[in-house]
Parts: structure tokens; sequence; C-alpha cells
């Protein structure tokens, strides 16, 4: 393959990593709004407020969690 | 013969160039709208709704019964984190491990399937690899 045919797949590389760079960059304030959502559920539903926090802290706990390790796999590859 | 059959399957290399063009065309689509799916799925505004009135009524079930509260707010935590296993997922995915998630192996199918539409669509034939 000549180097002027890999040009033509150069802009779906970057459209495709730009793509998931955003992705990643909005994830924290997406979850933002998810955490508060979850809160107020949970004490809509009854649950006490002190365990409402501390559910919702696991609930970030997971978020960070997929991020450490998407970022651990990304450095695993070669 | 079949060496007149071997130069007539052989692909160019604008052909080749061609399907490569067509397969980054397909990923930079359907993989950005996969992974928004999948973290919209646990990680949005309506996720959060669901898995909090999810995690509530566990939570509730469990202080009916009788269990302690720290017992109950523990196995619920571990009730929202079967929602949220997603880090696993990926984790898994990233280094190449094998897993038997099912939709792992959906999400790749489904990629692979575009792919081919398109490059059908552009009359490129796949070639299939043997196992």
């Amino acid at each position: 393959m000549k180097p002027k045919h890999l040009i033509s797949v150069v802009p779906h590389v970057v459209k495709l990593l730009l793509s998931l760079g955003i992705l990643w960059l909005t994830l924290d304030f997406k979850f933002r709004k998810a955490k508060k959502t979850f809160e107020k559920e949970l004490i809509r539903n009854g649950v006490p407020k002190e365990v409402a926090k501390r559910l919702s802290k696991k609930y970030e706990e997971m978020k960070n969690q997929l991020k450490r390790t998407v970022l651990s796999s990304m450095r695993g590859f070669p | 013969m079949c060496e007149e059959e071997k130069e007539k399957k052989r692909k160019s290399p604008a052909e080749e160039a061609e399907e490569v063009k067509m397969i980054f065309q397909t990923l930079s689509k359907e993989v950005p709208a996969l992974v928004k799916g999948v973290l919209d799925s646990v990680f949005s505004e309506e996720a959060g709704k669901s898995i909090g009135k999810a995690a509530a009524a566990f939570y509730k079930e469990l202080k009916e019964s009788g269990m302690p509260d720290e017992v109950a707010v523990r196995m619920t935590e571990k009730y929202i984190g079967v929602f949220t296993s997603l880090g696993d997922l990926l984790g898994k995915m990233g280094k190449g491990k094998k897993f038997n998630l099912q939709s792992s192996s959906e999400i790749g199918k489904e990629i692979e399937e575009k792919i081919k539409e398109k490059l059908a669509e552009k009359g490129i034939q796949v070639e299939e690899d043997e196992d």
C-alpha cells in the first residue's frame, strides 16, 4: 500500500480519536448530574441521607475505577 | 489455472486502500456510538435515576427483612457494583484477556457486521479467515 493511499485513512483515524477523546473528557461532567440524580432518587425513596451519601460515593468509586482501568489497559497496548 | 485464479483474486493496492479506508470510516462512526451507548447506560442522568430507584428498593427490602443497617448498606453497595461493572469489562478487553461476558463478543460482532455491510456496498468482497 502506497503512502498516498494511507493518507485517505488519516481523517477517519483522527475523527475516531477525537470522538473517543470527547467522550472521555465529558464523562466527569455527565457523571456529576448522574450522581446528583442518583442521590436524590435514593432519598426520595426513603433511604436515609447518610446512607444515600455513602452509596453515591460508591457509585463515584465505580466511575473512577472504570477510568483507572481504561487508562491502565491503554498503557498495556504496544 | 490455479495461478490464474489466484491472480484474479489478488487485490490491487488501490482496492486494498479503499477497503482499509472503508473499515476506518465505519470504525470512526460505530465505535464512538457504541462506547457512548455503553457509558450512557450506566453514567447518565436517566441511568442514575434508575439505578437509584433499584438500589433504594433493594435497601428497603433488606431492612424490612430485619438485616442490620451496616450489612444492608454493604450489600446495597455490592448491588450497585453489579450495574457498574464496566471497569472489569473494558479492562479485560484492553489487556486481551478472554472472558465470557456475552456483551463484549456481541459488540465485536456488531462492528464486524457493519464493516462488512459497508464493504459490500462498495462491492469489495471480504476474505473469511479460516480458524
